[in-house]
């Protein structure tokens, strides 16, 4: 096992773990920020993960996903103004 | 010497962003969860994004790297301010009208 292994599992068991945790508890707008740490933790696991299977092809994953990431929390702050709860 | 290099920039690179995502389930505060979401996108990521420039050198695999490190770090701010405003907003802190 490489260390960017060992790194792309402690960012997914110590990163995303407790992003979920908050992304799942709470009012909306809170919920919210642990959706945006879910798509940053979750950005930095895929490209470590990437270097550890040796396959470069494959760093449009996380390039996706932050450019969707940044839109879709956009949209939530725009649709959760006018929402109670 | 060059993989010495990029193991102890994502070795702290994954401490700072373990760390800051611990740190925010802990927080009580929302604007203050915000703070740690600075710390990942900003310190962290590039942190990693480093040790695999340094790993693997200049080249597309750089390059694409460096462009998802500017990405997060250009967004993430973005992010904050927006989240940190629906959030004032819902508590009665500012007015829930957009300045003109």
């Amino acid at each position: 096992m490489t260390v960017w292994l060992v790194a792309a599992g402690a960012l997914m068991v110590g990163g995303l773990v407790p992003a979920l945790i908050l992304a799942g508890r709470g009012p909306a707008a809170h919920r919210l920020l642990g959706l945006e740490l879910a798509g940053a933790t979750g950005t930095i696991a895929l490209m470590v993960l990437c270097q550890a299977m040796n396959q470069s092809s494959y760093l449009i994953v996380p390039l996706v996903l932050v450019l969707l990431s940044f839109a879709g929390t956009l949209v939530f702050t725009r649709l959760l103004r006018g929402h109670r709860g | 010497m060059v993989d010495l290099v990029a193991d102890v920039l994502l070795g702290l690179g994954t401490v700072l962003a373990v760390l800051a995502s611990l740190a925010a389930l802990r927080s009580r505060s929302v604007f203050r969860r915000l703070h740690y979401l600075t710390v990942l996108t900003s310190v962290a990521a590039p942190l990693v994004g480093a040790a695999i420039i340094v790993a693997d050198g200049p080249g597309l695999t750089g390059a694409s790297v460096l462009l998802i490190v500017v990405l997060l770090a250009v967004t993430g701010p973005i992010l904050s301010a927006a989240t940190g405003r629906l959030n004032a907003q819902r508590e009665g802190l500012v007015e829930t009208e957009s300045p003109e």
